[in-house]
Parts: C-alpha cells; structure tokens; sequence
C-alpha cells in the first residue's frame, strides 16, 4: 500500500518551522479547543467514577411502593418474609426525605438511622461510632451546621410537622459528609425522622433487600413481586444505567457545542491554508521545476496536516491533564457536578479513559486533515511556469 | 435511540466522509466519462489534475477508516452496557436487524479501500497509467457501497432500542440451539481440519507461486479462520467449552488479544487476495507473496497457541 517517506516527513517539517507564525495561530486554538475538551471529558469520567463508586454501595434491590403510579409510603408488615426469601442477607425498612427549610430557601436531606443496624453508607458508619445518637437529638453536615448557626438555631432547630405541630430537635454534634449528592444533611432516629415526616409508625419510606448471592437476583424479585404487587422494585444496576445515561447525555450536549466550534475552526483552516502567500507559491514552483511530482507535493502537505493536528491533539490533552492534575479541575468541574446531582466533591480523583481520548481525536484530528486537502491540491497542482513568473 | 458520545462522533465523521466522498464520486465520474489519454487538450489536464485531488481523498478516506473500524467495535462493546440483556458487542449487533449486514459491509469495504489504495499505488508507477480509468471506475462502485454502510449505521444506531431487552452471545452462538448457525459450529473438528488444511493449501501454492489459486485459497481461508474462530479457537481463548463470541476477546479480560488476531487475518488475507486481481513487477509479487504467507502464519500460531498451551497446562482438551 501507501509507503511512509521520512525524507519527506523531514521536509514537511522544515517546511513548518519557516512558515512558524502561520502556524502558531492554528496550533494554538487547535490546542486549546482540543484541552477544553479533553478536560471536560476527563472531569466526566473522573466524577462518574466518583459516583459510581457510590452507586456500588447502593441496595441490590429497592423496593418502593406505589399510589396512582406515584410514590408513597411502604409498610413493614411483610418484612419477616422477605427475610425468608433464599439469597437476601439483610433487609432494611429506611426512612429518609426532604425538608424545605424556607428561611434559607434550600431543602436539606434527613436520614433516618436505627443505631442497631449495621450502617450500609460509610459515612453514616463512622459518624455513629464517634458518638452515640439520642432521641431527640440530631447530627447536622457542618454545612447546614454552619447555616442554622447563621439563623441562630445553634443548640436546637424547630420542625414543622405535616400537622403543623412543631418539634424540637436538640443538635448534638457536626461531622464531615463525604455523602458526595447532598451537603446539607440531618441525621436522627428513625422515630424523630417519622414523626417530622409525618409517618405512621409501621410506615418507611422504601424497603432496601440486600442479596447475598447475585444470581438470585431475579428471583427474589419474583418473589417481592408476589408480596407487594404494587411496588416497584429497582435494581442496583437500573441505577447504574440511569448514571450512565444522565452522563452520556451531557457529555452529549458537549459533543454537540464542540462541533460548532470545530466546524468553525474547519472554516478557519480552509481559508487559512487557501490563502498561499507568494513566498509558499514560489517555493511550490521551484520545487516542480526541480522535478517534484504533484504527488510529492501533495505528500508534503498532508504530512504537514498530520503534524499540525497529532502535535496539537497530543498537547491539548497534556494541557488538560494538567489542568486536572495541578488545578484539579477547578470551575469547569462544577458544571458536572451540578448536572450530576452531585453536591460536593473534595477532589477529583483523576480517571484517564481509552475511550475519551478516542472520542476528541476522531471528532478533532479527521476533521482538520480534511480541511486542509482541498487548498493543498490546489497549491500542488499549480502549474510551475505560471507560479514562478 | 441512543445518542451515545461514541455514536454522535461516529455520525459526524461519517458526515465528512459522506461530504468528501461525494466530491471524489463526482470527480470519478466527470474523470471515467470525459477521460482519454490520447486527447491532447486542455481538458484532458484538468481531469488529471482532478485525478490527483479525487485520490487524496480516498486514501484520508481509507486511514480513517481503519481506526474508526476499531472505534466501532469498541463503540458496540459500550453501548452493550446499557442494552438490557447484552454482555458483549455481539448482543448489539444482534439487536437490530441492520448489525449483521453493516458489520460484512464494514469489513468488505475496508478490503475494497484497501484494494484501491494498491491499484492506485500500481497505476502512479507506470507512465502510461494502465488502471487510470479502472481505479475511478472502481471509486463509483465503492462509493455506492459506502454510501450504504453510512445509511445503515445511521439506521441501525438510531433503531436501537434501550428497552428492550436482547440476547447475550452465550444465546447467539449456542451451539445446542438448531438453527443454521448453531449447526454449522458445532462441527468444530471438520472446520479446525479445514482451517489447518486451507493453511497447508496456502503454503503450497505459495511454493508454487500460484498467484490466482494463492488469491481464491485466501478468501476460502477467512471465511473458515473466521467459522473456527468462533467454533473451536474461542472456547481455548476463553477457556470455558460454551463461550463462542468472536466480541468478547476484544475486551480487556482477554488481554485485547482479538484485535490482533483480526488486524492480523485482514493483512495476511489482503495482500493474498490482492495478488490474484493485479499485474505486478516481479519484486512486488514477492513481497507480497512474503508479507500474506507471514501474517496469516502469525495469526495460525497465535490461535493455535489457545489450545496447545491449554493442554499443556490441564492435560486435556476442552
């Protein structure tokens, strides 16, 4: 097939560095676009790692009850028998839900914990073990630790009920949430939980089974089918997949700003390469006159192309990895993370993927060659004597 | 519909392959219409010169498309993690009814690309440009099939359905099923002995320097490397006597190993085949003899090295 001729490789080389602020400008925006790009990517698959290492952590199967196809609360009553099923190793009736705190205009999270249960979240695991949890009292997130103490609720906050009673809650202790979907968190009994929600006292929020056997999967959700025909049973894995879908969606809409303004810089490029200066031309000519083919020519220029857009591609994703390693993403990683649903992330922990790596390439390098082998068979098929006179 | 990252930067390099192609099509065409050698005029120039503008797009068109043909498979092999029920490239393949013909087509027009790439290297050597209006002539029927490997990928990408739910490899290439496939693989001992006597063939009219029989044996010798591949070769790769997928080697359980197998057979297979279609010089021919016969033995002695090492290790065969 097609032989690779370094000599000309060589000269296309040369040829670069005398026309060197020609192409400074294309190498720099090149760049640039490419490193914005690349490390939108890399904070992408940096923050979903980062979720779904969480989403490891998430129950096998949630069963969730259901009212007119809406959400409701789930009752206790048939938790011995999931016990029973083959294949579940715990299961745990969970309380936990929102709470609009309307002074400071946010809802904070509160969960609900039996501290004779083994914790299933980390977090939850360490902050019980520091201290013990009374009734009546809660444990905040310092954040909205931080906020109540700002609305000067410092040693206890007032809940309104759904009955419109209020409840008094002592605040005992502020930890650190590494819970990386809500910063404003509120720990308490389940029993404080369900009288602010305003449950019933065999009433929970959902139902988590937790499998000792993956294979059983399906399974036991035939059997939890068969106790409650109502609910709706999620799987770890529909989680994962929503994850997945949530983030190729807005890697999407990336994509798609990214062809704009790669198809800008194609324009850029067309003309830039169009427009011979006299010198270029000259050159051409000369080089026809010593006996250069049109195909040489032409070989020079693509390899120019190749260099340009390699040498570009290859630095914008350094660029980008430094940004990530030095800066840790800093700003840009924010717009993930809102669309994520994540809150807070400390640091990135940086992940570098084959695949967007083979993403930025196929949608920079391809395009810019293509933009350059039109003007370059216009100059290498220039006749000789014409450019020369 | 899925809209994948991998997808939409699939659909836009097809769109400037589309963009380009269209014009190496309308220049093929004005080029094998108008062109005549022994015409002294002015147009007669042009049209060489838009000869030379035409072949630059191809071969951009040929390099990309090898990468991409990678990127592709890497592409099924992602989406089959949010395909209910696929584990593997092969489930989505099989999801929708354009998978199996789009793949063939892929493969078909990289060998046809491939294939004009050397005859356009063969026509520059010569003064008198022997395939000039033979390689356009060729373009016009590679763009056709193009053209349609780009529609079917757009179809088949936007036809996917997340929903529903497909079949995992294991289902696909089961060999206890009874349709035509199954049937087929579950004769491993006559494909392996096909396999090995196809080689041997080669290696024959190699020695012979049969140049058209070498051709034709290649093509018998994909299709069967191919068949045994899935049928037999496989199960040792895989190390378990159910697992046929000729996907799942592709992935990083199994050390990436299948894009060598098959980067491997596409060479070894190439340059055979090619040899059956052209005149070449003497040297040429030799080179090319050489390089298919030492491909194709390298991709015989990385399959054969699954099972022996196999046996070696447990003392029998799968």
């Amino acid at each position: 097939m097609i032989s690779f001729n370094s000599q000309l490789f060589v000269y296309a080389l040369h040829t670069l560095f005398r026309f060197f602020t020609k192409n400074l400008f294309v190498v720099i925006v090149y760049t640039l676009l490419v490193g914005l790009l690349s490390s939108l990517f890399f904070i992408q698959t940096s923050v979903k790692y980062q979720v779904d290492k969480i989403a490891a952590q998430y129950p096998d199967i949630v069963v969730q009850n259901q009212k007119a196809q809406r959400y409701t609360t789930i009752d206790d009553t048939n938790l011995n028998k999931i016990y029973e099923i083959y294949g579940v190793n715990d299961v745990v009736a969970r309380v936990y839900g929102e709470y609009e705190y309307k002074q400071a205009d946010l809802s904070f999270k509160i969960v609900g914990v039996d501290i004779f249960e083994t914790q299933k979240e980390p977090y939850l695991e360490s902050v019980l073990k520091s201290s013990e949890l009374r009734g009546g009292e809660m444990f905040l997130s310092k954040e909205l630790a931080e906020l109540f103490a700002k609305n000067y609720y410092r040693d206890e906050f007032n809940f309104l009920q759904p009955s419109l009673k209020v409840k008094k809650m002592g605040i005992a202790q502020s930890f650190k949430s590494d819970a990386i979907d809500k910063k404003y968190l509120a720990v308490m009994s389940k029993e404080d939980a369900k009288e602010i929600f305003g449950y019933k006292a065999n009433e929970f929020t959902d139902i988590a089974v937790y499998l000792s056997n993956q294979n059983e999967l399906m399974n036991v959700i035939t059997q939890l089918q068969q106790l409650y025909p109502n609910a709706k049973m999620v799987t770890k894995e529909d989680e994962q997949t929503n994850i997945e879908m949530l983030f190729d969606y807005d890697s999407g809409i990336f994509i798609t700003l990214f062809i704009i303004s790669i198809f800008t810089f194609f324009m850029i490029v067309y003309d830039k390469t169009n427009s011979v200066s006299s010198s270029e031309k000259r050159e051409i000519g000369i080089l026809k006159a010593l006996g250069w083919r049109v195909e040489d020519i032409l070989r020079v220029k693509i390899y120019e192309a190749s260099i340009i857009s390699i040498f570009s591609y290859i630095f914008g994703v350094v660029l980008a990895l430094g940004y990530l390693y030095f800066f840790d993403g800093y700003y840009l990683r924010d717009i993930f993370l809102n669309i994520a649903g994540v809150e807070q992330i400390d640091s990135l922990e940086l992940r570098v993927d084959l695949q967007p790596l083979a993403i930025v390439f196929f949608l920079s390098v391809p395009v810019y060659i293509a933009a350059t082998i039109i003007p370059s068979w216009k100059i290498a098929t220039q006749d000789a004597d014409e450019v020369m006179r | 519909m899925s809209l994948t990252p991998e997808v939409l930067s699939i659909y836009i390099v097809d769109i400037l392959f589309l963009f380009f192609a269209s014009i190496a099509f309308y220049l093929s065409l004005k080029i094998t219409l108008g062109y005549d050698r022994n015409k002294n005029t002015q147009q007669q120039y042009e049209l060489e010169k838009k000869s030379y503008l035409a072949a630059t797009i191809i071969k951009f068109i040929f390099f990309i498309k090898i990468p991409m043909f990678v990127f592709f498979v890497f592409t099924l092999d992602k989406i089959s993690n949010i395909l209910v029920g696929a584990m593997c490239a092969a489930g989505v393949v099989n999801a929708t009814e354009y998978g199996v013909p789009l793949l063939i087509l892929k493969m078909l027009n990289l060998y046809l690309f491939a294939f004009w790439i050397t005859l356009n290297s063969e026509d520059m050597k010569y003064e008198e440009q022997k395939y000039f209006r033979a390689k356009f002539l060729l373009f016009i029927v590679a763009f056709v099939l193009l053209l349609i490997e780009i529609i079917t990928e757009i179809v088949m990408f936007s036809s996917i359905d997340i929903n529903s739910i497909v079949d995992c490899c294991g289902a696909i290439f089961s060999v206890t099923d009874t349709t035509y496939i199954s049937e087929l693989l579950s004769k491993d001992t006559l494909l392996v002995t096909l396999f090995y006597g196809s080689f041997i063939l080669l290696a024959l009219s190699f020695l012979l320097k049969q140049r058209a029989l070498y051709g034709v044996l290649n093509l018998l010798f994909v299709i069967v490397s191919i068949l045994s591949l899935i049928s037999f070769f496989g199960t040792y790769i895989y190390e378990l006597p159910t697992h046929h997928c000729p996907f799942c080697m592709l992935q990083k359980d199994y050390n990436y190993i299948g894009y060598f197998l098959y980067i491997f057979l596409f060479y070894g297979t190439y340059y055979g085949v090619s040899l059956a279609f052209l005149e070449y010089e003497r040297k040429e021919v030799k080179r090319r003899f050489n390089l298919s016969l030492l491909f194709n033995f390298i991709y015989l002695v990385l399959v054969s090295y699954f099972p022996i090492s196999y046996y070696f290790k447990n003392g029998v065969w799968l």
